[in-house]
């Protein structure tokens, strides 16, 4: 153990109460100057909340912080900041607007009416961007950057400020794997420089390879803290079973193994999309000239780098985007131009990658949500009543089956954790066997466990006869669960790989255009 | 024909424009921090009242115009109270200056002036020495002090926003309250000063009316300004100098609309109601995007979400 090292961030007793939900229940944490801390647990086990604490985004109800031995109360993020502690959330907090630049000054010390320090900034900007590898373009708006470029700006950010500890909230959800690794390698030089980190994550691969000591929360306590290696570099001494199961306690469900492949019901294509050209919503390319077909009981994958068209996809095939060519048929009919309310009708069903942006509306409750969409099919009454009670009804079995943890199905949606929020938009949509599943990053966000559930889900359905189309960034998931699995790189679906050919490297290596796969 | 269009149409129209302008800056600077200001309207009233009654009871024009923008001010505390501590909806409250200041300054004149007395205004400023230069002297000189400020805010605000650390600070907190928050930024203060400064500017428009077009005030006498003015921050896309542009338009709209009672423009006799109803116009066009997209600050009118 490096007990030698001294304690840099002391958590003592921490409570912190929402409502009905306890969130942190006396919780204590001690994090050493220069290690990777990571802090696991489940959807709802207190991570964020505790992380929010200690960046002062809101006060603990007890308990005490302590940064270097000297007791602190940060009221805000910028005494937290100023204190040396930065955090880049998992929503990332640039502002899309603002340019990179403002961005990077936005929140920074100086007098109000002082002009904005735009050389000096952008003389160091430059220096720490060589160091963490970005490039961009310092006057665009933020929101035109890449998610990975995003989250370097973030870390700039913090760079500048010189910040000591550094706290990462779910860093990798995003991130094409090559980039997560470099995300990593940076993180160890950080530590080499006497940085500290604080890394929240559920991957529990990423625990095992990078850091030092790991903190379980359970429910809102902590369950273990413990060592993960004797020294950066080394080998881990615990596995990930052990890991896994401290997770999710004693009778919990552990994250899958076994891979959930399916099998053509039938020989006539279900979804069949020809030469659809979309142009670009939030990608540089759009979507171009492209051709695939899903059947009846297979979940068909797309696998890219974000921005490479697939949100152009998502939207032509619910109806947001009207393609300008090709065509877009569900069992032999032509969609193309069907609005989203006729999808609907036909049985097609949406799971958003965005839950904030597009599955949910907050202010609402669960019930509500659980209705929403499906208003003028589930029976829920017609234009001029609306049965509450069988929203209620209808919101209660989407709970029970997929163990969704809300405190009633009248309270309201924005009470609920952020998987638990997920869970709620998976089973509306997954409730009845839908006709065509299409899923943008069903899991985004989801612990292993509920990871699991939505996977399940989505295999029942297409036992059942359903076909499934899942956009996911996240390789491992789309391996486990696709059976054909579509490349999509600027804006064209380069290749479909299925069988022998379903391997990383392979899938890997056509996202970032390395080979040119057969077409498709 | 000819004579339509002479020096004193373009005077007229830059005193016409001049309380337009300063209303819209102070539209600007609360909905770049994110709180919808349709209070304008009741703002600039409540200035032009308290600007006038002050003026009569201290016997100066200064000192009232100091009232008057002290009661904008005010008014805007109120509005960012209601917003922000209470987290009422934006228009409505608004609304709620709107209507406050209609029916205080109508109630307050009938009880204390039976006969409103003319106040001792805010003179003209000479600049004789402007008047050698062409069109400039013309346009500027013994011109009221508040057209000068009208051209001069616009830059200030403009090097405010974009050129300083309270500008940008602002402007994110229009953008994302939430964001914004976890940058380290004291939102909720920023938007209380923002309001405040925009009653205060409102409240200036005003004193303008009450002050140095008039020297006297009537029951209602913003008559929709404060409207035009929001009109204006929305056409020029809510930057300082693209709407006092666009103020400067309507301005323009306004002194062709009285020049032209009765009189012909090219052979045709336009209604002076169509000339009116312009800036409406032109404001739901802008709004439609016809003239490039106008969109407005994306936190705008929001209320803060809690974690």
């Amino acid at each position: 153990m490096n007990d030698s090292r001294p304690v840099v961030v002391h958590m003592e007793d921490i409570c912190k109460r929402f409502g009905a939900v306890q969130a942190n229940n006396h919780i204590s944490l001690s994090v050493r100057q220069g290690t990777i801390h990571a802090i696991v647990g489940e959807n709802g086990a207190g991570k964020t909340t505790l992380m929010n604490v200690l960046y002062g985004v809101f006060p603990p109800d007890s308990g005490t912080v302590s940064l270097y031995g000297q007791p602190v109360r940060f009221r805000s993020p910028a005494e937290a900041l100023q204190a040396g502690v930065g955090m880049v959330s998992q929503h990332y907090a640039l502002i899309p607007r603002l340019s990179v630049l403002e961005n990077l000054m936005l929140g920074g010390e100086g007098a109000s009416l002082a002009p904005l320090p735009r050389a000096q900034v952008l003389a160091r900007a430059q220096e720490l961007a060589k160091v963490i590898g970005l490039q961009a373009d310092w006057d665009a708006p933020a929101g035109a950057l890449s998610v990975s470029q995003q989250q370097k700006v973030e870390i700039l950010k913090l760079l500048l400020r010189d910040a000591r500890v550094l706290i990462f909230d779910e860093p990798t959800a995003v991130l094409p794997p090559a980039d997560a690794e470099a995300f990593f390698a940076l993180l160890h030089r950080f530590t080499e420089e006497g940085r500290t980190v604080l890394l929240v994550t559920h991957k529990l691969q990423e625990v095992l390879g990078h850091a030092d000591e790991v903190t379980v929360l359970r429910a809102g306590e902590v369950v273990a803290t413990m060592p993960v290696r004797e020294a950066p570099g080394a080998e881990p001494q615990i596995d990930a079973r052990t890991l896994a199961r401290l997770i999710v306690g004693e009778g919990g469900v552990l994250p899958e193994e076994e891979l959930l492949l399916g099998k053509r019901l039938d020989d006539k294509p279900r979804l069949r999309v020809e030469g659809l050209v979309v142009p670009p919503i939030r990608s540089r390319a759009g979507l171009k000239a492209v051709s695939f077909e899903v059947y009846p009981g297979e979940v068909f994958g797309v696998a890219g780098v974000d921005g490479s068209g697939q949100a152009e996809l998502i939207d032509a095939l619910v109806g947001l985007a009207p393609p300008t060519q090709g065509r877009i048929w569900l069992n032999d009919e032509d969609i193309t131009c069907a609005p989203p309310s006729a999808r609907l009708r036909k049985g097609v069903r949406y799971i958003a990658e965005d839950r904030h942006l597009r599955g949910a509306i907050l202010g609402w409750s669960v019930a509500e949500n659980a209705a929403l969409g499906l208003h003028r099919q589930g029976g829920f009454g017609s234009a001029l009543s609306l049965s509450f009670a069988r929203m209620k009804e209808f919101a209660q079995r989407i709970i029970a089956r997929f163990a969704v943890r809300a405190p009633a199905a009248d309270a309201p949606f924005s009470a609920l954790s952020g998987g638990n929020q997920q869970k709620v938009v998976v089973g509306r949509a997954l409730m009845e066997t839908p006709v065509l599943l299409i899923a943008g990053q069903p899991t985004r966000g989801l612990d292993a466990a509920s990871t699991r559930a939505v996977h399940h889900a989505i295999r029942e359905a297409c036992r059942q006869g359903a076909a499934a189309l899942v956009v996911s960034f996240d390789l491992d998931e789309l391996l486990t669960l696709c059976d054909r699995i579509g490349v999509l790189f600027d804006g064209r679906l380069v290749d479909i790989v299925e069988g022998e050919r379903r391997r990383r490297e392979e899938i890997g290596a056509l996202m970032v255009g390395a080979v040119k796969g057969g077409g498709a | 024909m000819g004579e339509v269009f002479d020096i004193e149409l373009f005077r007229s129209a830059l005193r016409l424009a001049t309380p337009l302008a300063l209303a819209a800056m102070g539209g600007i600077l609360s909905e770049r921090s994110g709180v919808v200001n349709i209070g304008l309207e009741g703002q600039m009233l409540m200035g032009a009242f308290v600007g006038w009654a002050a003026a009569v009871a201290l016997g100066s024009g200064w000192l009232g115009v100091l009232c008057g923008v002290a009661a904008g001010m005010l008014l805007g505390f109120l509005h960012a109270l209601l917003t922000q501590r209470f987290r009422a909806d934006h228009v409505v409250s608004g609304m709620a200056v709107n209507l406050l200041s209609a029916g205080l300054t109508v109630f307050l004149l009938r009880r204390f002036f039976e006969r409103p007395p003319g106040a001792s205004g805010v003179p003209n400023w000479g600049l004789e020495w402007l008047q050698p230069i062409p069109l400039l002297g013309g346009l500027l000189s013994n011109q009221s002090p508040f057209v000068m400020l009208m051209l001069i805010l616009p830059f200030a605000l403009h090097a405010l926003l974009y050129h300083t650390v309270w500008g940008l600070r602002v402007r994110a907190a229009g953008e994302s309250a939430r964001k914004s928050r976890l940058a380290g930024i004291g939102v909720v203060a920023i938007r209380y000063r923002c309001v405040m400064l925009s009653g205060a500017l409102a409240a200036l428009a005003g004193t303008y009316l009450s002050l140095s077009q008039l020297n006297v005030f009537t029951e209602g006498m913003s008559a929709g300004k404060g409207f035009i003015a929001l009109a204006a921050v929305i056409f020029g896309r809510w930057t300082p100098l693209g709407a006092t542009a666009a103020a400067l338009g309507f301005g323009f709209l306004d002194a062709l609309q009285q020049r032209l009672q009765g009189e012909t423009l090219f052979g045709v006799r336009v209604p002076s109601e169509v000339l009116l109803s312009l800036p409406y116009l032109l404001t739901i066009v802008a709004l439609a995007g016809l003239v490039g997209r106008s969109i407005p600050p994306q936190d705008l009118g929001k209320q803060e979400e809690g974690e």
